[in-house]
């Protein structure tokens, strides 16, 4: 079993578990229109609360991770290739989130560009050599 | 959708010591509700009077959409129980207490009855007073489990379980009654079990509602900020509301939030610091902060 | 009436029943086959010494096979034994649940309070009743093996009023079974309060107070005419006493 949660965390089960299935998508580990475990399976299977599974479930689905087929389950959504309005604001979200965070912390403009670089050519190398597993 | 539980002002009192005080609360339906509190908080006295073995002394209640004083048959018709401590007949055996309660109900479940005796091995022949504490746990959950009810009520069902034997027992619940969008309503004083699956937890203190929210909400936004400012700060940073409490050595402080963490985060970040840590606090920290720090 | 809490509390009070039964059975066969060797042994005592015996057992009633018999059974032992009969049935229904801590699960099955108050209220009058009459038969019946008449229509008859007192007796073990958590005490308190009711009855103006001078029914056995009032009397007394405890553990919190 991928997924683990701990409940005695000071972390939400619910964002556990989300944060769980976005890395597994985004490592490539679930694969685009793989079936997801039912609620009722996994809630059983953690035995955490169906409500919490569910609401999982419906938020990924929101955030478009996740596709759910009426009586069919959920499954894998295909990634989004649409960089819209929303998309964008969330990023500029992060990224000043990012900035601040430096500031604070009396990080330099320079510094941060070379750490940001550094970051990012390692998670480059990291997606694809997940493209390359599969 | 209606709620399953609404209390409002409920009251008793045992000569002057109030043991429930004017709780009021909802549980929706669907729902698996945590009743949290410490040992004599008055949890098995609010039970007691849902289930009709007690009368309120003030205020009101309705379970189920009934009203727990007029319509209290009605509501122990749909709703089943599994005290801390259940005794029941000793003499009788498994199928005997089996066959005693199945003719109170319309819709007894027989085979959910059978899997489960099944699945606990409990031997239908074996006298009750024969039973192990952990096993007379799980008869008793059988039987309140097998007319099917709309709630079920567990008053510190898992003190006699080891933890195999709890984990066991809370997922029979999840698949049993909260699968099938019965509600739950779980009292305990052991955190660990309601924290695992819990959507709603009420903590009660002398009788009285201290909280009551989604756990989510709780651990999301009941946090300790420990913070190292660079300069002096003002006090009123401190008095705003969601703040708990504080304590400071030097420009060191540890900040108890337990609403509008956002807002306060924002406003803390205005000033420079050199450290900055949001501390996540599990249900255990919550309760015990909040159950030690609600002084009469 | 519920079905099932019938069935358990017959369960429960089998082995009460079955002792119960033995002993006044027992004692009912042994009554009439008992009238000779009595008969023989009071007129081998002279006449001048049975009056130190006082009324414990007059010499007329060995005139009459009947009266003996009622003398013996309604007047004496039939009260003395379905008393203690009455207590025993009686002292276990409610306070029975509470001190093995039962009452908790009974009552959060979807049963209202009255309906398990006239349940066991109705169960403990079916046992005491069916050792009664059991008994009484048996004897009627072992009567009819002597060979003096017996006047079973009116043995029969005084019986019903003698199985009313029983009830009156019950539904009082009933209401303290009901007032006290604790068995034992239930019945001691009880019996206490039988014991009062009979002390009280030796004053002459409190002799209604004694609910055995009801229940002998000598006034039909020897007067002839049936006890009215004796019997509203106890009909009454019944209906207060359950209705008391109804109304108790109606209130009662567990």
């Amino acid at each position: 079993m991928w997924y683990y949660v701990d409940p005695h965390s000071g972390i939400p089960i619910y964002v556990q578990l989300k944060e769980q299935i976005k890395k597994a998508v985004a490592t490539g580990l679930l694969a685009e229109g793989q079936q997801m475990p039912s609620v009722r399976e996994l809630a059983l299977q953690l035995t955490i609360n169906p409500n919490t599974v569910a609401k999982v479930y419906q938020e990924l689905e929101r955030e478009g991770v996740l596709q759910t087929a009426r009586g069919l389950g959920s499954f894998v959504a295909k990634r989004r290739k649409d960089f819209g309005p929303q998309q964008e604001s969330s990023l500029d979200n992060a990224l000043e989130k990012l900035m601040v965070e430096a500031y604070q912390l009396s990080v330099d403009a320079d510094t941060l560009y070379a750490r940001f670089t550094e970051k990012l050519a390692a998670w480059k190398d990291r997606l694809k050599k997940g493209a390359e597993g599969q | 959708m209606k709620p399953a539980i609404e209390l409002e002002n409920l009251s008793k009192k045992f000569g002057k010591n109030k043991a429930v005080d004017n709780l009021s609360l909802q549980v929706p339906a669907g729902c698996i509700f945590g009743f949290l509190g410490p040992n004599g908080a008055g949890k098995t006295t609010t039970i007691k009077m849902m289930l009709g073995l007690m009368r309120p002394d003030g205020g009101q209640g309705r379970v189920l959409g009934r009203d727990i004083v007029r319509e209290s048959e009605a509501i122990r018709r749909k709703t089943g129980y599994v005290a801390e401590i259940q005794e029941m007949y000793r003499y009788m055996t498994v199928q005997e207490i089996i066959s005693f309660c199945k003719p109170f109900y319309t819709g007894w479940n027989d085979r959910l009855a059978k899997k489960y005796l099944e699945f606990f091995q409990l031997p239908r022949g074996e006298k009750i007073k024969n039973l192990s504490k952990g096993m007379k746990t799980q008869l008793a959950l059988i039987l309140a489990m097998a007319p099917e009810p709309e709630l079920l009520i567990l008053d510190e069902p898992t003190s006699g379980l080891d933890t195999i034997n709890r984990q066991e027992f809370l997922r029979i619940i999840l698949e049993e009654i909260a699968l099938q969008g019965r509600t739950v309503f779980l009292s305990s004083h052991l955190l660990h079990d309601v924290e695992r699956v819990a959507d709603l937890v009420a903590i009660i203190k002398h009788g009285k509602l201290i909280d009551i929210r989604s756990i989510d909400e709780l651990k999301t936004t009941v946090k300790k900020i420990r913070v190292v400012f660079q300069k002096e700060v003002p006090a009123e940073l401190f008095s705003r509301p969601g703040i708990r409490s504080y304590t400071r050595e030097g420009s060191a402080y540890v900040v108890s939030v337990e609403n509008n963490l956002q807002d306060i985060l924002a406003d803390f970040k205005k000033y420079p610091y050199f450290t900055f840590d949001i501390i996540d606090q599990n249900l255990e920290e919550i309760f015990l902060e909040k159950v030690k720090g609600d002084k009469k | 009436m519920n079905g099932t809490l019938l069935r358990k509390e017959l369960r429960e009070t089998r082995w009460k029943l079955v002792l119960g039964t033995a002993v006044l059975a027992a004692t009912a066969i042994f009554l009439p086959l008992s009238f000779n060797f009595l008969k023989d042994l009071i007129s081998a005592i002279p006449p001048e010494q049975l009056e130190r015996f006082g009324g414990m057992m007059p010499a007329n009633i060995f005139n009459d096979y009947s009266l003996y018999l009622w003398s013996q059974w309604n007047a004496k032992n039939l009260a003395q034994i379905g008393t203690i009969l009455a207590v025993l049935v009686g002292m276990n229904l409610i306070a029975g649940e509470i001190s093995g801590q039962t009452a908790g699960f009974l009552l959060t099955r979807p049963i209202s309070r009255r309906s398990v108050f006239l349940t066991k209220a109705l169960t403990g009058m079916l046992i005491l009743i069916s050792m009664v009459w059991f008994s009484t038969i048996v004897m009627v019946i072992t009567a009819h093996f002597t060979p003096y008449t017996v006047d079973a229509g009116r043995l029969l008859l005084t019986t019903v009023i003698t199985t009313l007192g029983l009830l009156v007796l019950f539904s009082l073990t009933l209401l303290f079974s009901t007032l006290i958590d604790e068995p034992v005490k239930a019945a001691g308190a009880t019996l206490l309060v039988i014991l009062l009711l009979v002390f009280c009855g030796w004053i002459e103006p409190l002799r209604f107070l004694n609910i055995f001078y009801h229940m002998n029914g000598a006034q039909y056995f020897i007067g002839g005419t049936f006890p009215v009032v004796s019997t509203a009397i106890m009909c009454a007394a019944a209906v207060v006493l359950l209705a008391a405890g109804l109304r108790l553990f109606e209130k009662k919190e567990f």
